[in-house]
């Protein structure tokens, strides 16, 4: 794996670079300090991936994973940051990153797995989402019945939401669903008809991050509904 | 200011960096070397009362000790960042000394575990 690691502190480079010695595999990287730099260096040379500080001399923020973006559409971007921002992690992988990492937390297991599931993701996008969509078809009858276009909003906003996975708000979903007397066949229906509507947009960076999340989102929906039918009928 | 709990644990640290000594020490020789210049940009910043430049060297120096640091030291130094950011100067420059105290303090546990892996 090449990686393009844009960092101007040479201490956190250092970490960086120690974290992806001692990862398992075969890994080179090329290392930029600057927005100017970089734009050098991706006109001449190819990447399997870049690995991105938010903070650069010249250009930060969002606008740079823009400008990266715009350099270079078919790299997957991995972004590193100090901040422990969720907001920002959203906003980052709404402008096109595949995913964010915090500094803090930081370790060569956790870099290198981030570093490989971006590749995938960016390599993968049309052809798995395509398997997906067949498969939840396959699994129900079409009908989701008397779930209401509320419910409906919420579980699309759950599926394009990857950073509120298995959190309050999921939960709250699934009882909602489970007290309208939603069935699993149902929620398969709804699950495809979502990712339908959301297909049909034509994001792109959207739908490669509905691939990491899109399956789960459906599994758990129907995990936490058990839970509740089992508390309805008296923990049978 | 508490001076405890600024840095992870020894063994911590080696874990995080494979439990290599010879490679968790030219990280932190790394950081040792440079974390008075960052934070002397800070002081200047703070000092021409440019508190947006302040918060960026700030961040600057979180991103570098935070990966020794532990997350009480972090979240301080983040505090000070957000303070920075929000343009309090009063508030930014009663927290400085214990910045600075803390940072030096730091440094030592930092060179402590330094000379343990040699």
């Amino acid at each position: 794996m090449v990686v393009l690691y844009v960092e101007d502190v040479p201490a956190q480079a250092e970490v960086v670079e120690t974290f992806l010695e001692l990862a398992d595999g075969e890994h080179t990287l090329c290392h930029a300090e600057s927005l100017k730099t970089t734009r050098k260096l991706l006109k001449t040379e190819s990447y399997d991936i870049i690995l991105l500080d938010l903070g650069l001399p010249d250009c930060e923020g969002l606008e740079l994973v823009d400008e990266v973006v715009a350099l270079v559409p078919d790299t997957p971007i991995v972004v590193l940051t100090g901040s422990e921002s969720a907001g920002l992690g959203v906003a980052c992988l709404q402008a096109g990153a595949q995913d964010f990492l915090n500094k803090r937390e930081l370790t060569p297991q956790k870099l290198i797995e981030s570093l490989l599931y971006a590749i995938t993701r960016k390599n993968d996008a049309t052809p798995l989402l395509g398997r997906i969509l067949a498969r939840v078809k396959a699994l129900h009858t079409g009908d989701i019945g008397e779930i209401d276009d509320k419910l409906l909003q919420r579980y699309q906003d759950i599926l394009t939401q990857p950073r509120l996975l298995f959190t309050v708000e999921h939960w709250t979903l699934s009882q909602a669903l489970a007290r309208a007397g939603a069935s699993s066949d149902q929620v398969l229906a709804l699950h495809a008809q979502c990712l339908k509507k959301i297909c049909s947009q034509g994001d792109a960076n959207l739908k490669a991050r509905l691939l990491s999340n899109s399956e789960l989102v459906a599994l758990a929906t129907v995990s936490f509904m058990s839970d509740t039918y089992r508390e309805m009928n008296g923990g049978q | 200011m508490e001076t405890s709990g600024l840095i992870q644990e020894r063994a911590q640290l080696l874990a995080k960096f494979g439990n290599s000594p010879p490679m968790l020490a030219q990280v932190l020789s790394v950081y040792l070397d440079s974390w008075r210049e960052d934070y002397e940009a800070f002081e200047q910043a703070l000092t021409a009362e440019d508190l947006p430049r302040a918060a960026k060297k700030l961040h600057r120096l979180k991103g570098s000790v935070g990966y020794f640091a532990t997350e009480d030291f972090f979240h301080q130094i983040q505090k000070i960042e957000d303070i920075a950011k929000e343009g309090d100067l009063e508030a930014a420059r009663e927290l400085r000394s214990s910045l600075q105290q803390n940072l030096e303090q730091a440094e030592v546990q930092l060179l402590s575990i330094r000379g343990s892996l040699t």
